[in-house]
This record gives C-alpha cells, structure tokens and sequence, in this order.
C-alpha cells in the first residue's frame, strides 16, 4: 500500500502526498478501494433509531396541537402545526441524505447537484407561496369585491341512460360535491341519509375545526375576481350550508 | 485496504465481482463507479423536480382552499401513514445494510438484506391499497371528473384534495414498485456473485433510488396526514 497513514474515512485526501504518477497523476489507479466508506453497522443503526423516533415526534406534535386545546384550552395557530412537521421532515431527509445516501463522505459534486435541485424547489415554493400567501395583505381594498372559495364548479359532463334507450348528456348545475349529495338523498331519502351521514362524521373526517388563526387563512381567496373568462363562474357565494342553494339557479323554462 | 477478507462469492471459482472489468471508456473501476454515482444523482435531482411540481399544487391549493384541506387530511388515518413511513425507513436501513456487507463480501447477509427491503416494499404497497385506496376509492373518495362520488363532503373543493392526494402517493406508489423490481433484480445478480468489495456499483446506484424514494414519503406523510 502507498499510503503510510489512511485517513480511514477519507483515504483518497493523501494523494497530494504520494510521489506523483506520469500515468496517472491524480491517483484514479493507487490504492485498493479507496474513496468507498465503509459504514458500520452500529452507526446505520443509530440513523434508523434517530429516523423513527424522529417519525414518533412528528405525529405527537400534530396531536399535541388538538390535546393543548382540548384539555388546556390553547389554541396553537395553525401554522405552529405545519412549521413544526415540515422542520422535522427536513431534518429527517438531511439524515436520510447524509448517512444512508453518503453524501457526508462522498464525492462532494454530488451533494452540490443535490443542492443546487433543492434550490430550485425552494424557488418554485418560494414564489408561489410569496403570491398566494400574501394577496389578503396586498389587497385588502379589493376584499369587498371578492368572493370567497368559488363554487366547486358545475361543469360536469355526465352520460345518463334514458327510457327509451338514448343517451343523453347531462351537465347539472350543481357543484360536484352537492351532486354526489343529492344522488344518493333521492336514492335512500332524507331519513336514511341524515343517519349515513351521522355515522360517517362519527368515523372521521369533514368535521375538521375550521382554523381560525391561521394567518393564511383565506389568503389566496380573497382576490378572486368577479370577472373572468368562464361568464358566471365567480359571480356566487359558496354554499351557506350543506343543504343550501348553490348559488347557481337552475335555468327555468319561460313561464308560458 | 488490505484489511478486507478475500472469501469466495459463489461455490467455487473466481466470484464474478472479481473479475469485473470496467467498460473500455473508464480508466478504471473506480472511475466507472464515480460516474455511474454522478448520473444516478443527476437523475435523482429530475425526480425531485417531478415531486416537486406536485408539492406546489399541494400548496397552491391548500392557500386558496385551506378548509377543503383540513378536511381532506381528516379523512386520512395517521396511522396507516406511520406504519408505513416505519416500513419505508426500515427498508432504507436494510438496502444502507446491504451496501455494508457487498463493502465486506459477506455474501449471504447481502442477499437476505436485499430482500428484506423488497419484501418491506411489497408491505408498504399491500397497506396501501388494502387500508387507504381501496376503502377510500369505493367510497367514492376519489378524484373530480367522474370519479369523486362522496355524498358527505363538506366542501366544494375535496374532490381537488382527492386529485393531489392520489397523484402524490399514486406516483410515489409507482415509484416503491419500480425500486422493489430493481432491488429484486440486483438480489438475482448477488445471488449469481456479481457483488463484492471490487464491484458493488448496481446495489449502490439502486440503492440510493430507494432512499430517494424514502425520502419523498418523508414530505408527504406530514404533508397529507398530519397537518389539517
């Protein structure tokens, strides 16, 4: 072997040392393995246990959220919440990146075409989130004008069998999740629906608090113009209630 | 590093990681297995970028319809999403392992991690479909178009919620079946002993698609299940 003292982690950083080699100058042939790092198995270990319990925080975090408000009546703005996930998830993959992918012995031009990718989805994020996120500080004077949410959108095309066998295009003036609704109140009528939909809000979901806090809360909203390519489709209100009109009256006959 | 013990790979011969040569174009093996590392990072970076397209929709909508996200997210069960977060950082521990024991010719701990990560892989699809997209799509939450059928929504936009939700995981899915194919691949190689402390490119390269692919289903899980 050519090197007297390896450095056992980066053995290649003692070619400046060796005597210099015509053929090859830059040492690619000296040395049995060298540049490859052997990870030992107690340090993978410890980077897994590191992951999980850092996967364990992460959830108790969110949950931590709901019991500060349910027992101490805190309420945590919600952005505490997203904050305190992302940077977990961050220093999660730094680790995922450093130890088991080895950038921290590696190559370093590796980690530098990583980074440089990270930087560009920091700039996709960054300036989405710098329009979106601020237009309610940006706009308040437009806030009389706008109109929250929009309306989930009726254009639906839909293929429904007639009696006599044609079929006909069907495009109901409803948004999507108010026909779905209705669809299966004419199938199974008021009484088991209201019990349907008991037990579906008692297995979870479609009850989440609203979060009041937020500071981008109806951020991004707020602007949404009245006009637009689309003729009617932000001139309404999104729905009052579950029940409620959509805002999009149906087209009637002319009274004759 | 004269230290490395020289056992035999397969029965008998010269183990074939021995006698890799490195294609005519590369001064050496070395040099081959630097480049193919570059390449792979230089796909990888490609990958981030096709996530990250779908992870700013997720926040361009989340901005504009945030009520329509926090109901979303509560129709997800973090704990499907922690078991399977556990599996996938498993299964990364298990291919880092594997590269391990390719560095040290320990043939068979090779082969046994290689498919342990497959069968974590195969895990994490099974829960996936059994207790998230099979109950959720067949009650009807699903995409918009003509797929989102809920009767229960409590907002215009779920059916947008739905859409992000099952391009992300639906493409990460797709990302753990491509892994596990070339996991069990590089396993039918180290079975055959392609790999040893000389030649070991094929379980790297793949392996760090795989921690990719971990890496990714870090974002989402708290993207989608933890913060309504």
């Amino acid at each position: 072997m050519a090197h007297s003292h390896h450095d056992p982690v980066r053995p290649h950083q003692n070619f400046a040392q060796d005597e210099a080699d015509q053929i090859d100058p830059h040492g690619f042939d000296s040395g049995h393995n060298h540049g490859h790092v052997v990870l030992p198995v107690m340090t993978l270990r410890m980077v897994l246990t590191s992951l999980l319990v850092l996967t364990a925080a992460t959830v108790f975090a969110s949950r931590a959220e709901h019991w500060a408000q349910q027992f101490f009546h805190i309420v945590l703005p919600g952005w505490v919440n997203v904050a305190v996930a992302l940077s977990i998830a961050v220093v999660k993959s730094t680790i995922v990146a450093l130890y088991f992918m080895q950038l921290r012995y590696d190559n370093p031009i590796n980690g530098v075409i990583f980074l440089f990718c990270l930087f560009g989805v920091i700039l996709f994020l960054g300036f989405t989130a710098m329009d979106l996120g601020v237009r309610n500080r940006v706009y308040p004077w437009k806030a009389g004008e706008a109109v929250a949410g929009g309306t989930g959108g009726p254009h639906i095309n839909r293929w429904e069998l007639k009696d006599d066998g044609t079929e006909e295009r069907v495009a109901p003036s409803q948004p999507l999740y108010l026909h779905a609704r209705n669809r299966l109140l004419e199938k199974v009528g008021p009484e088991k629906f209201g019990e349907l939909e008991h037990e579906a809000h008692l297995h979870g979901g479609a009850h989440a608090r609203p979060d009041a806090t937020s500071p981008w809360k109806d951020a991004a909203n707020q602007s949404r113009p009245r006009t637009g390519a689309t003729p009617g489709l932000f001139d309404t209100a999104a729905p009052t209630d579950a029940h409620g009109a959509t805002g999009h009256s149906e087209a009637k006959p002319a009274a004759h | 590093m004269s230290t490395i013990p020289a056992q035999s790979g397969s029965s008998g011969d010269t183990p074939l990681w021995k006698k890799y040569q490195a294609a005519n174009h590369f001064r050496s093996k070395e040099e081959e297995f630097d480049a193919c590392k570059l390449g792979m990072w230089l796909f990888l970076t490609t990958e981030v970028l096709l996530f990250a397209g779908i992870f700013v929709g997720y926040a361009i909508f989340r901005m504009l319809y945030p009520q329509a996200w926090a109901n979303g997210s509560s129709y997800l069960d973090w704990r499907w999403g922690g078991l399977n977060t556990v599996v996938l950082l498993v299964s990364s521990y298990t291919m880092a392992v594997s590269i391990h024991h390719a560095q040290l010719n320990n043939q068979s701990a090779l082969r046994r991690n290689l498919l342990i990560t497959v069968l974590c892989g195969a895990a994490f699809i099974a829960i996936k479909l059994t207790f998230e997209y099979i109950p959720k799509w067949s009650a009807g939450k699903a995409p918009g178009g003509s797929f989102f059928n809920y009767p229960f929504a409590g907002d215009p936009h779920e059916p947008l919620w739905w859409g992000i939700y099952y391009c992300g995981t639906g493409i990460h899915a797709l990302h753990v079946v491509i892994g596990m194919s070339l996991i069990f691949w590089v396993y039918l190689k180290a079975r055959k002993g392609h790999y040893g402390p000389d030649h070991y490119t094929g379980v790297e390269v793949v392996g760090l698609y795989w921690h990719l692919v971990d890496l990714i289903w870090i974002f989402l899980f708290p993207l989608l299940y933890l913060i309504g």
